[in-house]
């Protein structure tokens, strides 16, 4: 059962195994998610597995269910986008109402993008990048802010940087920045973060406070992103830099706001401010960028930004 | 030989050539029919042949002859 090409890396294949045994017919999928994939970005991803293993514990099983379930979930919302060339949800009321006030429901979604970020190639590419090109380039001892840390696995990375002076989380959810909280005491990271419940929409407390924040998977969920980039821009120090990921065509029971082209993405982060050094364009698995803009197919948009 | 709709319409939805496809062609031998275009097939036949298919449905469809012989049964003719 185990792909060859994932054998050096154990904690991916404990999960990869898992999903297959969850989802037999996935099976596929996850080959061409890792087929040609670079061994070092793979010895990477197995330090973010075992991050995974060690917050899902003995529930891995459960959790492989609960990707199935929303990957089959957002196959529905795949056919409505497909059918009607918008996504089902617009308003933020409608999600909360269908979505964020489920908390069952939330429980299994937050389980399932938790494996994604393994499993997705764009979302792991994503992560990636953070990891080896975002943070990096900061500078030493910076002040870092994440608005919407969910799993915490970004967090966790910017927080146990030795080069990391202080890491801070927002979210507009207090059970959403509680759960954050308790992943990043299972991950062992032994900086203290600063959790808080904040509205990116709202002015910052603080302005000019942080050399750099991220906003990931976060944009797409907002009735006015811009809004929120206003924020972060008034957030960051002159000079600071912000990681920006959000999706185009890419359709989820919580997304509201639509961008079809990169270039959108691109206009909004300079329309807030924003001189963007860098766009990172991460297909989803099996295609390439082009191939996902001739099929309208989910594309994650990642931008390098800087306040000037 | 004239060309077949169907055949037609799964070459242009998943911008391929349709001598890669044949009635046995399936998820496992076409790579790019995956999930996401399996969707957009979906809406392209409703659309084109005026008819509604579940999602559950289509996924389960494994083969193109398996996708025609169910466009028959919802009442499509000469497909």
């Amino acid at each position: 059962m185990n792909d060859p090409g994932l054998a050096s890396f154990p904690s991916l294949t404990r999960i990869v195994d898992a999903q297959k045994q969850a989802w037999p017919d996935h099976a596929k999928y996850l080959r061409n998610r890792f087929a040609g994939e670079d061994p070092a970005a793979l010895d990477r991803a197995d330090d973010v597995a075992q991050l995974v293993l060690t917050l899902a514990g003995d529930a891995l099983p459960r959790y492989c269910d609960d990707y199935r379930w929303m990957c089959e979930n957002f196959i529905e919302e795949e056919a409505f986008f497909r059918r009607h060339n918008r996504y089902r949800r617009t308003r933020f009321d409608e999600v909360e109402r269908d979505v964020y006030s489920n908390q069952a429901y939330m429980a299994r979604y937050v389980n399932g993008i938790l494996l994604s970020q393994l499993l997705w190639r764009n979302h792991a590419a994503a992560l990636d990048l953070f990891r080896t090109r975002f943070l990096p380039a900061l500078p030493e001892g910076y002040s870092h802010l994440e608005v919407g840390p969910g799993h915490g696995l970004f967090l966790a990375q910017a927080a146990a940087d030795p080069r990391c002076g202080a890491a801070a989380g927002w979210d507009v959810s207090a059970a959403s920045i509680a759960a954050t909280g308790t992943a990043l005491r299972t991950f062992g990271i032994p900086r203290p973060v600063t959790l808080a419940v904040q509205d990116v929409l709202s002015a910052p407390a603080r302005p000019e406070a942080f050399d750099s924040a991220i906003i990931s998977e976060v944009l797409e969920h907002l009735e006015d992103p811009a809004a929120a980039l206003r924020t972060l821009f008034a957030s960051l120090k002159p000079g600071g830099r912000i990681f920006i990921n959000a999706p185009v065509n890419s359709p989820a029971p919580d997304h509201i706001f639509l961008w079809r082209e990169p270039a959108e993405i691109d206009r909004l982060v300079e329309e807030a401010g924003f001189a963007i050094d860098d766009v990172h364009l991460l297909p989803m698995t099996g295609y390439t960028v082009a191939r996902a803009m001739t099929m309208a197919a989910s594309l994650s948009c990642v931008v390098f930004a800087r306040r000037p | 030989m004239m060309p077949d709709q169907l055949i037609t319409l799964f070459a242009d939805v998943l911008h391929i050539d349709e001598a890669r496809l044949d009635e046995d062609s399936s998820p496992d031998s076409i790579e790019e029919w995956d999930s996401v275009a399996a969707m957009t097939l979906m809406a392209a036949f409703e659309h084109t042949f005026s008819i509604r298919l579940t999602t559950r449905d289509f996924l389960t469809m494994r083969s193109i002859a398996s996708v025609r012989e169910v466009l028959r049964k919802k009442g499509v003719a000469d497909v």
